[in-house]
């Protein structure tokens, strides 16, 4: 998936805060590297008017430590740091939106196209059943 | 003379300095402290520098993106800064003092009104119930906003509602001695003045000193210099305004 692929905002909204958790428990990083990891990711690089409100929600609730670190030859950065509150909230929210995803993905999954008139045909599994495919 | 932009261009050269200001000063008025503040403009620096956008591009609109990081303001109204605030009314009876004398060198009276001497009464009554307040009781007074800003909107009015409606006058003293105590009053309260300015001063500073100046020595020498010309106006502005208004009179009256 390219990094410039635009998802609607609706889904990026609800699942931002979680990608981020999971990107800072790899250990200490910035603002800018998280938003490329997101880019890299698939899911489009984030505005920083949306990136750092965040974090700093995050700071707000004790989820991250920060530590300013001098750049290399450029601007000092501001390294973020998951607290064991932020790993708490990501081991509660993961299986959560695993879950959720296995709902909505079990709800889309493509099935066989089944003709309505033979109800029998309702019945019939999807997946060929192993002793009559081998006949 | 200070360049237009020099602090915005030292704090964050990638940054538009237009753009900058403005972020400065939306943070500026809600009264976040200065090395938040510094430090805020420091992540868009670093943001934008790296990713080669302009800071318009990244962020959006500047007081926009200012208010969308919630920081969280000084507090006001703590029981020292209240306080502080309130020594300001010397100076203005120094003034007061000065002023009408001035009106009265004429007939040589100084006419004290009784709306002043109602203020003088309620300003020490304040200022002792304040000093005699629990630090826990003030702040849980003007823990909000809103409540500190009608705290002291409501004490300011109190003390110049009885000027205002209070004309009449109480007693007279010679128009000179209350023309010197006026005087004494001015230039005795100028250092007070700007001790409270000074002490008062929260210099919008860098999260990391700059290359250029690796132990931030340049920088606090330039905020010092700043923050005592600050406080130098502030000091000198009640007897320069009283000097004008006198002069004013006296050319004018």
């Amino acid at each position: 998936m390219k990094s410039d692929t635009a998802w609607p905002s609706e889904w990026l909204r609800g699942v931002t805060e979680l990608c981020v958790l999971k990107i800072m428990s790899a250990g200490p990083t910035y603002g800018y590297a998280i938003a490329s990891a997101l880019g890299d990711a698939g899911l489009g690089t984030p505005k920083g008017g949306t990136l750092y409100p965040l974090l700093g929600r995050f700071e707000e609730a004790g989820w991250v430590t920060t530590e300013w670190r001098a750049g290399d030859g450029g601007p000092g950065r501001k390294f973020y740091s998951l607290t064991s509150a932020g790993r708490a909230a990501l081991d509660e929210q993961l299986p959560q939106w695993q879950a959720f995803t296995a709902a909505v993905g079990s709800l889309l999954s493509p099935v066989t196209p089944v003709a309505p008139s033979t109800p029998a045909a309702l019945t019939t599994p999807t997946t060929p059943h192993p002793e009559r495919a081998l006949s | 003379m200070t360049e237009k932009y020099s602090l915005e261009r030292e704090l964050a050269p990638h940054v538009d300095p237009h753009w900058a200001e403005w972020f400065l000063v939306t943070l500026r008025l809600q009264e976040v402290p200065g090395d938040r503040i510094g430090a805020a403009l420091a992540e868009v620096e670093a943001h934008v520098a790296e990713s080669g956008e302009t800071a318009e591009e990244a962020f959006g609109e500047p007081v926009a993106y200012a208010r969308s990081l919630r920081l969280k303001a000084d507090p006001i109204g703590t029981k020292g800064q209240l306080l502080r605030n309130l020594l300001v009314v010397p100076s203005l009876l120094g003034l007061d003092l000065v002023v009408e004398s001035v009106q009265g060198l004429s007939d040589e009276v100084f006419p004290v009104r009784t709306g002043l001497l109602v203020t003088l009464g309620l300003y020490c009554l304040i200022l002792v119930t304040l000093a005699a307040a629990s630090r826990a009781l003030v702040a849980s007074l003007v823990r909000r906003r809103g409540a500190a800003v009608a705290v002291y909107v409501a004490a300011v009015a109190l003390l110049v509602v009885p000027v205002v409606l209070w004309r009449g006058t109480a007693f007279t003293l010679p128009a000179w001695p209350a023309l010197l105590a006026g005087v004494v009053l001015l230039v005795a309260m100028i250092p007070v003045n700007y001790r409270l300015m000074a002490g008062n001063a929260d210099p919008v500073t860098p999260p990391l000193p700059s290359p250029d100046d690796p132990d931030g020595s340049v920088a606090a020498a330039r905020a010092a210099r700043s923050n005592r010309r600050t406080a130098w106006a502030f000091a000198l502005m009640f007897p320069v305004v009283t000097a004008v208004l006198a002069g004013l009179w006296l050319l004018l009256g």
